[in-house]
């Protein structure tokens, strides 16, 4: 196999404006409306509209980035592990609010899209939405959605939730930062968690494992539970 | 290299369980679980291990860039319902987020 120069030039344009958007998202202080993610995302569409790539090539030459999606999903055992002791304590109430926060992330953003919309592929495609992309993906070409249209989803989720968990948290009088945590962990997976730190340790630990409980749990409940017939139903 | 090796056989490991038993669940994940219950066994994470899932973990984010200029081909979708998109995911987000609080308020009173 050799490596043409298009597949290179598409990988290390990638990482390239990756890397510039990281540097624009810490000089702007890092909110979340300049997220690395959805600049880059946007910065390389409108690059490819002026070269005239297509995106089926696009994805083929960048799949060695997309393949390490599966060893950073693995890899997630290690932070999930090393928070046992503090799940071990609070682990009744963290399991039961994970499961329903889940659950309702993912059966109000498909069904009223579903009514609202009728448009079963993006109503499929919402059901991932608070799930961290690599597993939300795969989630998402289970259920019947796109898993394309859920990467992005997902990263509007996570815009979403970090203007908006704050305020609420603030107007619930939440004050313990473990819960706020776990709360935007959930919410607005990546996105969220890397907020998390910001605020504190303990704060950025609980957002992780909401982020890892919430894709272990969504992987082996939403693929059978019956949202999907029921979202089809609806949009039928 | 060895991390990296490690990583990609539970990959491996999970997706071969799940197309042998059938399950609609992604074949990463089961590798996540397998290497945690390995770890809990272990009681430890092994030093040459951290290095490589720490790079990846740092930069978890840019792995899903190729996949969210994707999104390219969802253009017509994105003009058509984007605003409906957006304020759909607004009001599940305060559902979950109400819903996750008061579940911490009712089981902190309890005890």
């Amino acid at each position: 196999m050799t490596f043409s120069i298009r597949m290179l030039s598409a990988i290390a344009l990638t990482m390239g404006v990756y890397l510039l958007a990281e540097q624009l998202y810490i000089r702007l202080k890092r909110s979340p409306l300049v997220h690395p993610v959805l600049v880059s995302i946007f910065t390389l569409m409108g690059i490819m509209t002026l070269l005239g790539w297509d995106y089926p090539t696009y994805q083929q030459d960048t799949a060695f980035i997309h393949f390490l999606l599966g060893p950073a999903t693995v890899a997630l055992a290690i932070p999930l592990y090393e928070q046992m002791s503090l799940i071990r304590k609070m682990a009744f109430p963290l399991l039961v609010s994970c499961l329903v926060g889940a659950i309702i992330a993912a059966f109000s953003a498909a069904l009223l899209s579903a009514v609202w919309t009728g448009d079963s592929v993006l109503s499929l495609s919402l059901i991932a939405k608070s799930i961290t992309t690599p597993i939300a993906m795969d989630i998402s070409a289970v259920s019947g959605g796109s898993p394309s249209l859920t990467a992005g989803i997902v990263l509007i989720t996570g815009a979403v939730g970090c203007l908006l968990i704050p305020y609420t948290l603030k107007l619930l009088r939440v004050q313990d930062d473990a819960i706020h945590g776990f709360v935007l962990g959930l919410t607005a997976h990546g996105f969220g968690t890397a907020q998390a730190f910001e605020k504190s340790v303990t704060c950025g630990a609980f957002a992780g494992l909401a982020m890892s409980l919430t894709g272990v749990f969504s992987a082996f409940i939403l693929p059978v539970s019956p949202l999907a017939d029921w979202v089809l139903q609806l949009t039928r | 290299m060895l991390g990296l090796f490690v990583l990609i056989a539970f990959w491996l490991g999970g997706t071969v369980l799940v197309d042998w038993l059938g399950w609609p669940i992604p074949g990463s994940v089961v590798g996540l679980l397998g290497l945690w219950l390995v770890l809990v066994i272990n009681r430890g994470v092994p030093q040459w291990l951290k290095p490589p899932a720490n790079l990846l973990i740092r930069y978890l984010t840019l792995l899903f860039v190729p996949a969210g200029v994707g999104l390219i081909n969802h253009w017509d979708r994105l003009m058509t319902s984007g605003l409906a998109m957006v304020a759909i995911i607004a009001v599940s987000t305060l559902l979950a987020a109400v819903a996750m609080v008061g579940i911490f308020k009712i089981t902190q009173r309890g005890s």
